[in-house]
Parts: C-alpha cells; sequence; structure tokens
C-alpha cells in the first residue's frame, strides 16, 4: 500500500515539474475588432465504462459455458462467438484483452510499481477461474481473436498427432518469450504480435496485415492456428481446463463406440480408445519413461545452455539494448544510413558511455534470463515426452481437456445424442 | 494619306515605349523568380571567432558591453562584469534572472526583469526599482543615449522612453487606434532596440521582419522589411531576434535559421559572421534538435568586436572582421 | 470409496489452483489506479513523424492541436507556409502541411488564426516543427482521445525517439501548452 502511494505521489509529482519547467506568460494580440480565438478542440476520453465490459465478459462467459454444458448447442456457441467479435473485437478494437492481460500482471509483479486496474486483473483472471470450472469456453466463443477464427474454420482437417505436438510446443515458447520481455521490461510482445488486431483497427503494419491474413487462410484448413499452436494465454486455459469440475462430453450419455465422433474434431482433442491388442504394453511404457526421468535433467540443462547462447539476439528485444547497438554501429560507420533515434540519442543530454553501460548490464540480465528460458523450454520439452509416454487404457471416446476448446461441433456428430433429446 | 503614314518624333517615342514595357512586361512573364539562378548575395567582409567568454551561469539570459569595453553577463541570481581582455572583475547578486541589460553612461546597470525595470548601482551594490509595465509588460532589450533609456517592451508591443531617472516620457511605435500607423507587430518575446552611430533610435519590427527608425518622440521617419527565406532577408515570425551597429553597419542575429549578417549603410548584406553551421544549430537531421534559439544576445564592444551570447554554449563567442577583406 | 472420490486430487488441484489465480491477480492489481491513457509530451517531442506512420489507426491518433494563446498570428507563419513559398497565401505550393489540414483566416491587420482541420490532420508534425522553430511552438501534437482506441502497449510510444509518451490519468489526459502553466517559452 505504502509503496502504491509513493508510486501515486511520484506519478503526479513527475506530472507537475512537467507542466511546471517551462514558463510561457508572453500576453496575447490585442485585437481591436473584439476576436475571441476558438476553444481548444480536447475530446475526453469517452470509452465505455470498464464495468460495461466485465459485464459482458462474464456474461458471455456464462452463457457459453451454459451453452456447451447444459444446452449442448453449437448454434448458441457459435452465435456468443459473432457478438464477442463483434463487441471486444470490432467495437472494442481488441483492447481490452483477456490474452494480453497476462503481461500487466506479470509485470506488476515484476515492477511494484506498475499499476494494474482492477478491470485488468479481472479480465485475466475470470477466464481462468471458468476454465477450472467448466473448460476452455472462453476460447469456445468469447475470445474475439478465437472467435474470428473459428468463423474461417470452412474446411477443417486433422492433423497427426505427432504435428500437433510438435506446433504445441511453440505456444509455450511464445509464453516463455512473453514473460522473459516483461520480465527484462522490453514490452509486451503479444501486443505487438496480435496478428488479428490489425483486422479489428482496419489498420496495421503491412506485415502484420500479412500474418494476420495467412494464419486466416491457414485456418481454413487447419482451423485456429493462432489457438492451438501460438496463444500464451491458451497454455494457462490448457492448464485449467485440465483439472475442470465439469467439462463438454462428446456424449450425453454412455459411449455407444460407434466411431462417428472420430473425425469431427478439428482441434485432436478427442481420445480415442485405447484398441485391445494394443502393440505397446505398459512395462514398455514405464521403462520409456524412467529413461525420460534420467535423461530430464540433461535435457534442461542442455536448453538452458542453449538458451544461454541466444541472448545476444533475446537482449536485441529490449529498445535500450537495441538503441546502444545502433549507436556504437553508427558512430563505427557500420550503417549507411543514421536513424532517427540515434540522431535524437545524439541530440540529448546523455552521453554515450552511459547508454553503453546499462545496455550492458541489461545484457549480462539477460543471460541468465535467456537460460531460464532455455531451461523453462526444456522442461516443457521433457513434460511433452513424458506425456506422450504414459500408456493409458481408456474404453471409450473421450475428450482431451487440455486441447478441448469446447466449440460443440462433436456433440451433433453423437448418435446417442440425437437419442438422449428425444427423450 | 501621306500624313498618315508620317511618324513624327512623339509617335516615335510612344511606340518605343510601348514597344519597351511590353518586352519588360514579356521578359517578366518568361523568367518567373525561380526559373532564373538566385544571384548569391556579394559578401564583401569576412570574420572569425576570435574568442570565447565563458560564463558560470546555468542559464545565461542578457548581455550588455560598457563604453569603457567591459562585458556585463546576466543569468540566475547574478550579473557578472568581464573586462575587454576576458577577466572577470566583478559579481552582483541579483533577485531572479534579469532578460536584458544595459549600462548607463554613469555606470549604472539597468536590469529587465520582465515586467519591471530594476537599477544597480554597482558602487553600493543597491537595487531600486522602477514602476511595474503592467501585467502585459514583457521587456526584451534596452538602449540608451545620453537623455533617454528605450526599453523594448514586447508584451505591450511598444518602446518605452524613459529619462535615466526612470520617469516614462513616451511610447513609440504603439498602434494608432485611428489605424494611420500599423503599429510594431510583436507576435513573441524577440524584440530588439539598438541606437546606431548617429544617435538614431532603431526598433525591430519582427512581425514585417525589418527595421523602423523613430524620432525620440515617436514619428516614424523611415523602415526597411525584407521578408524572405534567402541569405538576404529574415524569415519565420519574429526576426531578427537582436541587432547592433558596428560603425555604419549593421549586424543582425536571426531565430529558426540561426545566424548572424551585417548590412551595410544601405541596407544590402555585406557579410555572414557566424552560419547556422558554425553555431551548432543547424537543422541537419530531420529532427527538431535546435528547440531553443541559440542566440540569445548580441553586442558591438568598444573594440568593434562582435559579441554573441550563446545559450547551450554558455559563453559570450567573440567575433573579428578578418584582415585583408575587401 | 465414495467419500475419496468427493475430494480428490483434481479437486484439490483446482481449488489450489483459483486461490493461486485470483491471489495472483488481486496482489497485481492497484485497486487505486484509475484508468491511464497515452499521451505524448510535447517538450519532449522532437516532430520526427513517427506519429503518423507507427499508430495502429491510419489516419492516426496523433493529431496537431493549437494553443491560441500562445499563438503569435503571425502573416509569416513558419508552420503554416513552405520555407520559400512564394505566396503567403493557400496555394497548396506554399502550404507545408502536406494534406491542407491548417487553415488560416484572416482576423484583422496583421494577423492571421490559424485552425486545424482534424478529419484531415494525419499527426506527421511538419507544422509543429515549423512553429516550434520559428515561432512559439503553439501548434504541437498531442493523442486525440475521441479516436486513440488506447492499446496496452501503444505502438507509437515504442518507436517514439524521444520517449515522449507516458501514461496519464483519463481525468487529466492532455499535456496542454497554456500561458500559465508550459507554453515552451525560448526567451
Amino acid at each position: 500500500m505504502k509503496l502504491k502511494l509513493l508510486a501515486a505521489v511520484f506519478l503526479l509529482l513527475g506530472l507537475w515539474t512537467v507542466q511546471a519547467a517551462t514558463e510561457f506568460r508572453f500576453p496575447m494580440p490585442e485585437f481591436e475588432s473584439g476576436y475571441k480565438h476558438p476553444a481548444m478542440s480536447i475530446p475526453p476520453a469517452s470509452k465505455t465504462s470498464p464495468w460495461v465490459d466485465l459485464g459482458l465478459l462474464a456474461g458471455a462467459l456464462a452463457l457459453s459455458a451454459w451453452s456447451v454444458l447444459r444446452l449442448r448447442s453449437r448454434r448458441y456457441v457459435f452465435l456468443i462467438a459473432l457478438v464477442s467479435l463483434a463487441y471486444f473485437g470490432f467495437y472494442r478494437k481488441g483492447c481490452v484483452c483477456a490474452v494480453g492481460s497476462m503481461q500487466n500482471i506479470l509485470s506488476a509483479f515484476f515492477d511494484p510499481g506498475y499499476a494494474v486496474p482492477l478491470i485488468v486483473s479481472a479480465f485475466f483472471l475470470i477466464p481462468l477461474l471458468f476454465a477450472l470450472y467448466f473448460g476452455r469456453v472462453f476460447c469456445a466463443a468469447v475470445c474475439p481473436l478465437g472467435a474470428i477464427q473459428e468463423m474461417f474454420a470452412i474446411f477443417p482437417v486433422q492433423l497427426s498427432s505427432a504435428v500437433e505436438a510438435v506446433l504445441g510446443l511453440f505456444a509455450y515458447a511464445y509464453l516463455g518469450l512473453s514473460v522473459l520481455a516483461v520480465y527484462m521490461g522490453a514490452g509486451f510482445l503479444i501486443c505487438r504480435y496480435d496478428p488479428f488486431v490489425g483486422f479489428f483497427r482496419q489498420g496495421a503494419s503491412f506485415n502484420m496485415f500479412l500474418a494476420g491474413g495467412v494464419l486466416l487462410l491457414a485456418g481454413v484448413f487447419i482451423a485456429r492456428p493462432y489457438c492451438r499452436f501460438l496463444c500464451p494465454y491458451g497454455v494457462l486455459l490448457r492448464w485449467a481446463s485440465r483439472f475442470s469440475k465439469w467439462h463438454a462430453t462428446i456424449t450425453p450419455a454412455e459411449c455407444i463406440q460407434c466411431r462417428l465422433c472420430e473425425t469431427s474434431c478439428p482441434y485432436g482433442a478427442i481420445v480415442v480408445p485405447t484398441p485391445e491388442d494394443r502393440p505397446v504394453d505398459q512395462r514398455t511404457g514405464a521403462r520409456r519413461m524412467g529413461r525420460l526421468f534420467l535423461a530430464a535433467p540433461f535435457i534442461i540443462v542442455i536448453a538452458a545452455g542453449a538458451g544461454y547462447l541466444s541472448h545476444e539476439p533475446l537482449a536485441r528485444l529490449h529498445p535500450t539494448v537495441w538503441l546502444a547497438e545502433r549507436v556504437a554501429g553508427e558512430e563505427q560507420g557500420r550503417y549507411e544510413e543514421k536513424t532517427i533515434d540515434g540522431d535524437a540519442f545524439r541530440a540529448g543530454k546523455r552521453a554515450a558511455t552511459e547508454l553503453y553501460a546499462e545496455a550492458h548490464a541489461l545484457k549480462e540480465r539477460f543471460k541468465y534470463a535467456s537460460a531460464c528460458f532455455g531451461a523453462f523450454m526444456g522442461l516443457v520439452l521433457c513434460g511433452k515426452l513424458i506425456r506422450l509416454s504414459i500408456v493409458r487404457s481408456n474404453k471409450d471416446y473421450v475428450v482431451d481437456r487440455g486441447a478441448c476448446l469446447s466449440c460443440a461441433r462433436c456433440f451433433a456428430y453423437c448418435p446417442v445424442e440425437k437419442s438422449h433429446a428425444a427423450k | 494619306m501621306s500624313e498618315n503614314i508620317k511618324v513624327d518624333r512623339r509617335d516615335f517615342m510612344r511606340s518605343s515605349a510601348t514597344a519597351a514595357v511590353a518586352g519588360a512586361v514579356w521578359l517578366a512573364a518568361e523568367s518567373p523568380a525561380d526559373m532564373a539562378p538566385p544571384t548569391p548575395p556579394t559578401v564583401s567582409e569576412r570574420y572569425r571567432e576570435s574568442g570565447r567568454i565563458a560564463l558560470t551561469f546555468d542559464k545565461p539570459t542578457a548581455m550588455a558591453v560598457g563604453s569603457d569595453g567591459s562585458v556585463y553577463a546576466a543569468g540566475d541570481q547574478a550579473v557578472v562584469v568581464f573586462s575587454d581582455d576576458a577577466k572577470e572583475t566583478a559579481r552582483y547578486r541579483v533577485k531572479g534572472a534579469p532578460e536584458c541589460l544595459a549600462v548607463l553612461p554613469d555606470g549604472r546597470l539597468l536590469l529587465g526583469m520582465r515586467d519591471h525595470v530594476e537599477v544597480l548601482d554597482p558602487k553600493s551594490a543597491s537595487v531600486t526599482a522602477w514602476p511595474s509595465l503592467g501585467e502585459r509588460g514583457y521587456l526584451t532589450s534596452f538602449a540608451v543615449d545620453e537623455e533617454n533609456v528605450y526599453a523594448a517592451d514586447a508584451g505591450n508591443r511598444a518602446v518605452l522612453r524613459f529619462d535615466h531617472s526612470g520617469k516614462l516620457r513616451g511610447r513609440i511605435g504603439e498602434r494608432d487606434p485611428k489605424g494611420e500607423a500599423p503599429g510594431l507587430v510583436v507576435p513573441s518575446p524577440y524584440f530588439d532596440v539598438a541606437i546606431d552611430a548617429q544617435g538614431a533610435l532603431w526598433v525591430v519590427n519582427p512581425g514585417r521582419h525589418g527595421l523602423e527608425n523613430y524620432r525620440p518622440n515617436g514619428e516614424l521617419l523611415s523602415a526597411w522589411y525584407r521578408p524572405g527565406m534567402d541569405l538576404n532577408g529574415f524569415c519565420g515570425c519574429c526576426n531578427p531576434t537582436h541587432i547592433a551597429f558596428r560603425g555604419g553597419t549593421l549586424v543582425t542575429a536571426e531565430k529558426g535559421l540561426n545566424r548572424v549578417k551585417v548590412y551595410g549603410p544601405d541596407t544590402r548584406l555585406s557579410g555572414v559572421v557566424a552560419t547556422p553551421e558554425l553555431l551548432e544549430a543547424a537543422e541537419t537531421t530531420s529532427l527538431n534538435c535546435a528547440h531553443e534559439p541559440p542566440i540569445i544576445g548580441l553586442a558591438v564592444d568598444a573594440r568593434n568586436r562582435i559579441l554573441v551570447l550563446h545559450r547551450r554554449w554558455k559563453a559570450i563567442v567573440l567575433f573579428e572582421e578578418t584582415a585583408g577583406s575587401a | 470409496m465414495e467419500q475419496e472420490s468427493k475430494f480428490g486430487r483434481r479437486d484439490f488441484i483446482r481449488v489450489a489452483a483459483t486461490a493461486a489465480a485470483a491471489g495472483a491477480a488481486w496482489a497485481a492489481a492497484h485497486p487505486s489506479s484509475g484508468t491511464t491513457v497515452w499521451q505524448l509530451d510535447p517538450a519532449k517531442c522532437l516532430q520526427c513523424g513517427r506519429c503518423s506512420t507507427t499508430c495502429v489507426l491510419n489516419p492516426s491518433a496523433v493529431k496537431c492541436v493549437h494553443s491560441f494563446e500562445i499563438c503569435g498570428y503571425c502573416d509569416l507563419c513558419g508552420g503554416y507556409l513552405q520555407p520559400g513559398a512564394k505566396a503567403r497565401d493557400s496555394g497548396a505550393e506554399n502550404e507545408l502541411c502536406p494534406v491542407g489540414a491548417l487553415k488560416r483566416t484572416f482576423v484583422e491587420e496583421p494577423f492571421y488564426q490559424y485552425t486545424i482541420d482534424e478529419e484531415l490532420c494525419v499527426g506527421c508534425g511538419k507544422c509543429v516543427k515549423g512553429c516550434a522553430v520559428f515561432g512559439n511552438g503553439s501548434l504541437y501534437l498531442q493523442v486525440k482521445h475521441d479516436v486513440c482506441v488506447g492499446c496496452n502497449e501503444c505502438s507509437i510510444a515504442r518507436n517514439c525517439p524521444a520517449n515522449a509518451f507516458q501514461r496519464v490519468p483519463v481525468r487529466n489526459s492532455y499535456l496542454l501548452k497554456t500561458r500559465e502553466n508550459g507554453g515552451k517559452g525560448h526567451k
């Protein structure tokens, strides 16, 4: 509390000094015609009340959970997704957003002076809580990024589980990088590389439009590529959903193993029953896992080393390091043209040596942080391998709670659903 | 018939004059100004930096020269006196930062403190204040002769004539309510006055980019304006910002295009003392790094040196005409 | 058996995760911190032109504003006219503004009023630079909050070479130059 107060006081002081720094009391000309100057146009930030956003978020999540778990209706889920896309996407222009809010929460932990409004915290927390109790109903219909991709998933094809597993690692890497960037003060990567926000705002750099367009077009066949293979918040939701209290099920009653739903899921979230005569027995699996546990420390150390070695390029994410390298390069004549950034720095009061020293200190910190990032990726890799080597036996067609986006596609494939509804 | 054909002297002169005018019009139309290569102004004088007086102020604000050759500089809370060989000889503490400075013939110092004049007596180091010029008062410059103190009040858009004791005796350059005198146009706090070698008062009209010559009673005698972006002219909203007389020639300082130039008695450009590059205030990049105009004072001392007060360098830069200039 | 399955391992993890997530969100939140918006400090601005090119919106949410009370109402306006303009009129070849957003109207001899057409302004800062160098600096850039979408990380802020962008409280969302508080007088 004291810290927060102090931060607020400093913020106010800072603003005050900016205002009082210069003095200009030079009087206006005296107009004989009685001219009065027009008022300045300074429109206020007439934003929708944050409570409206919050109410709509909670409402949409509740409706989504209700549609998935009770109504078992894809139509309703799709409708909610449309409304969310219109409001959170096109009307609110993609900001405020649960996916990005994660960075604000992290910022507050790394920098106690960073102010996170309650609303942003709520946007981070509520979808996670819903995932813990109802599965990824946020992804199903509330997230505008998910919704826009859902609209494009027209001819979804199923990927092999191996491809799915490998591509899934990218989401962890993106999560790790975003945390690294926030920790080092290098900015919000998730916001910067949000591929769809350009469509919501009808304005973005060409590259971002290109990335968004490619993802949407790929999404025609490989449904929701961003959600599955990139979304860092999706990683958290995936883990929350694994432990969800209630979750969407393929069939409302008993599975009759008709195999009709097998091809229904574009996200590879349907776990097929273990064949009776499976080639790998439990003991082979256990032995494989034992070996993996032995290898895990080595994998993690090697990954940490790889992370350490890549600290140079990673450090360039930080604007100060980038500027220092640029200024140094311009000093040594390594670049044809000078940049505005370099010119602005040289015009300022700071000495280049001071900038270099700061960049150097940041790079030192990046060594450690990059190694941690590498270790995290090693851990993720080991976890993935271990999960793959666990031999489960299940009799029925069930959902993989982590991967399932609660899109409600599979319901319509189940013959039990129809007879159940008829009753 | 033959009478009609006959062309007499008057007819000949009339037709040739018509042809000459038509030709001139045609020539003028044919060669628009931007087609003709700009004629470089003939610069006959050369100057070089001959020294600097470093100031210890954090923010120097004003400068003046005394008739004995001493140099005065003002900044935050102090006025410093230098001998003509740049040795500090005295330092006076004052309240605030004088924004303009002048020396009376008896050695007393005039300090322009925004809306009023303060007089510093170096002998007793005592300060007396003249009455305030009102809420709009904004003093930017002084000029002093044997009888009068002319104070340029940029806020009131007028030059105020005082006697040496501080009694207001007249206002010069104010706009005539009947619209007969256009008045001084002063859009910003850059407004200078100076007295030439003949003792005539010259006032900068920064809104019209030129100088006006007044009688002490406020009668406008003559004026010359030269708006323009070229070397010859003054551009922007308030140039020249400072003037000083050096014998028969006029020295001017500008902002925006930060430079110091010299004009001859015929108001023709005769030399460039300092270029923007030399003052390290050129717009060389795409950035506006030279936000604050570097030149905040201009004077000519008894040894005919040109003194430029440079804000960022915190120094008085001395320029001398190089020998051998034509 | 029934008793055990009532509160199993998964339930424990779920409750723990709920508590952890709620705790994290609560600890991170500044309940007192109100909404903030992005704004640029005109005293730091270098008029590099990136406001018009790096905003996620096109045209940019940054526009030129005009503090009339520190304007000199000049005829030869450094913010309005091209350097070396042949005439002081609204001819496109004389205007500095690339989109003609700065309008000039005659007030009385010798004063002219300059206003900004916000529909046209792209926030390039060309006039700001002209006004800062030659004039009083009464033209300057501000984030217009009726246009700004309020990104979590402002794209212009990240690209600003002068670090002129900051978050300000929504109640006080403009950093204006006025005669009283902070117009940048050069004297």
